[in-house]
């Protein structure tokens, strides 16, 4: 008798998903599906709003990386103003978006996933938490805690406040940096590259554990998207698009934002509301592929920052081509703080970072305008249409999440065939179910993350509606 | 080493459960500078933050049969974690014992709320306890000052 399991909901507050898996007669997985059950509107919300307020408006998508969308918003009406903004204007930017992937990843590393590798997939829910990280690696939960109050601090320093800040605007940013405040965030970076480079030398030692998660976590090959600076380096805010296969050989490249609507399109799925962009020449599935720091990694010719160099050497020694299995997010998501680190020094070192002059003016010149940046989670792109009064008219915002759909789809789907058999539903194969999604941070969902507590539960129904099984896990 | 702290959480646009940032808000003039903190939610890095204060006051709304009723409990470290992003303040507590080494008295101050759908205002009962929540908030941190309303 065939059955389904669902997990539902795999979230709590943020985010609203839930996991299908069906077993066939014979107790083996058939099909396994990640479904996104929350409805978020803001391309129609902000419809007939001045343009000017879609940083702030889209700011709050998310509080976990309202930078991102700030950042990408601004570029965007960057376009409609059509201007350049101040040099010191961009870096200071570029300073934000490191700052904010700096702390994405590391609550997306040390508060969320760390509890899996340092305590184990099968270790007890109650335990499984930064609760027992502190009681077991505190050293690693300390390091945590200090790089993701050190990416706060420097957003805050920045922009006024750690959360939701309003000072990127369009043409460039609202007030220069004081010398003050670019001393306080450098005089800490020793000490934040220290702990980065700890954590990464831990991480290297404990991988090898996880043999099993790492050949099933989603581990297949994909296309890899991403930003790249013109010399091929890791680009965070400018640059332009690069696609490369499995193989590591680039498909597409130099790809202006303008243009992506002809290498992408956006597939809808009818149970979720996230959608599946996939690479149109490819079609759909077919054309499936990866953002976020496993594809930036994957995709660039080289780092561009000394020592995150010499660690993408090693991880680019994992496979001959691409990395492709997905739990080595948390490897890339490690280089990639080091690299943030060694980038917003070598910023707040520039010659004219504390400029008065950040800002440009004008009306609109433009009545469309695209603004794409790298969000932690990987290339996030805002597209806006005005009227001549600069109302909106008309936004769409592809997300990092959207972009990886399918693979995390597919993620789920090669995780339950491999540790989902028969009737009995126990906790370890249904966390291993939620780690792979964790391994993308996937933002529609901050509670994906989740260990511990989360509240979730497993059924398992017959064809008929009968539940044959359940497992609860926190459930009020 | 700080001496007093004071944390409001919660969200301003879910109606009384913002009570806490309007708490903060009464008290900032009256507290020394950078010691009122009013924020979405507790996170792990206030453990660190804490582990340099002797006194804290965490301020959050409360459910309950009687809006605006204002309560105070002294609290100790507690291990529990009620979601992913987010965690107690017994829970903060017990993670600044454990990795900063100390852990500083404190006590919770809780207005019961009487809605929490989307609104960025607060009901009538627990806008009006704001003012009391705020003076027992003060005689905690032995802060003899009427707070203004």
């Amino acid at each position: 008798m065939s059955k389904t399991i669902i997990i539902d909901p795999v979230t709590r507050i943020e985010g609203h998903s839930k996991i299908t898996i069906h077993l066939d007669d014979a107790g083996r997985v058939s099909d396994a599906r990640f479904h996104v059950t929350q409805f978020r509107g803001f391309e129609k919300l902000v419809e007939g709003r001045p343009f000017h307020e879609m940083p702030s408006l889209t700011a709050r998508v998310c509080g976990i990386c309202p930078v991102s969308h700030l950042i990408a918003s601004a570029k965007a009406c960057d376009a409609l103003l059509a201007v350049k903004i101040p040099e010191a204007a961009t870096n200071l930017r570029q300073v934000l978006n490191l700052a904010q992937i700096l702390q994405s990843h590391a609550l997306s590393f040390f508060h969320l996933s760390s509890p899996d590798l340092v305590l184990g997939m099968d270790a007890a829910p109650q335990t499984r938490n930064l609760f027992g990280v502190a009681a077991d690696k505190p050293d690693l939960a300390r390091d945590g805690i200090w790089l993701r109050q050190y990416g706060q601090e420097i957003i805050a320093h920045l922009a006024g406040k750690r959360i939701h800040p309003a000072w990127v605007v369009p043409g460039g940013v609202s007030a220069p940096l004081t010398a003050d405040r670019r001393d306080i965030i450098l005089a800490k970076v020793p000490e934040a590259i220290q702990r980065i480079r700890r954590t990464l030398d831990w991480y290297k030692e404990v991988f090898g554990h996880f043999d099993a998660e790492i050949r099933t976590f989603a581990n297949f090959p994909s296309l890899f998207l991403g930003l790249v600076s013109e010399q091929g380096e890791l680009e965070m805010y400018d640059g332009k698009l690069r696609f490369v296969d499995a193989t590591g050989r680039i498909v597409a490249d130099g790809i202006e934002a303008h243009q992506f609507g002809d290498y992408v399109e956006e597939a809808v799925e009818p149970d979720s509301y996230l959608k599946s962009p996939y690479y149109k020449s490819m079609g759909y599935p077919d054309g499936i592929y990866r953002v976020g720091p496993l594809a930036r990694l994957n995709l660039i010719d080289r780092v561009g920052t000394p020592m995150a160099e010499e660690e993408w050497a090693e991880f680019r020694m994992l496979e001959r081509g691409a990395a492709l299995s997905s739990f080595q997010y948390h490897y890339a998501r490690l280089i990639e703080m080091l690299y943030c680190v060694e980038k917003i020094d070598k910023l707040l070192n520039w010659h004219d970072i504390l400029s008065e002059h950040v800002r440009a003016t004008a009306d609109p010149n433009s009545l469309e305008g695209y603004g794409v940046s790298e969000a932690p989670r990987g290339t996030l792109m805002h597209h806006y249409k005005i009227d001549r009064k600069g109302l909106m008219q008309w936004a769409n915002l592809i997300i990092a999440t959207g972009h990886n759909s399918l693979a995390m789809n597919k993620g789920v789907y090669q995780v339950a065939r491999y540790f989902v058999h028969g009737e009995k539903i126990d906790e370890g194969m249904l966390n291993r179910v939620e780690a792979v999604i964790r391994t993308f941070d996937p933002c529609l969902s901050c509670s994906t993350h989740a260990f511990g507590q989360m509240p979730m539960s497993i059924q398992l129904l017959s064809p008929d509606g009968e539940l044959l099984d359940e497992l609860k896990r926190g459930v009020r | 080493m700080t001496e007093m702290l004071v944390i409001g959480y919660g969200n301003l646009l879910r109606g009384d459960d913002g009570v806490g940032h309007h708490v903060v808000a009464a008290l900032e003039s009256l507290l020394p500078e950078g010691s009122a903190f009013a924020i979405h939610q507790l996170t792990p890095e206030w453990s660190e933050t804490i582990s340099h204060a002797r006194n804290v006051v965490f301020v959050d709304a409360a459910v309950g049969d009687s809006p605006g009723e204002v309560r105070c409990l002294r609290l100790v470290p507690r291990v529990y974690q009620p979601g992913s992003h987010e965690l107690t303040a017994e829970g903060v507590l017990s993670m600044s014992a454990d990795l900063f080494g100390r852990y500083p008295n404190a006590h919770i101050v809780t207005i019961t709320g009487k809605s929490f759908e989307l609104s960025d205002s607060l009901t009538t009962p627990v806008a009006a306890s704001v003012p009391v929540a705020a003076r027992i908030v003060l005689e905690l941190l032995g802060e003899n000052k009427a707070p203004e309303r």
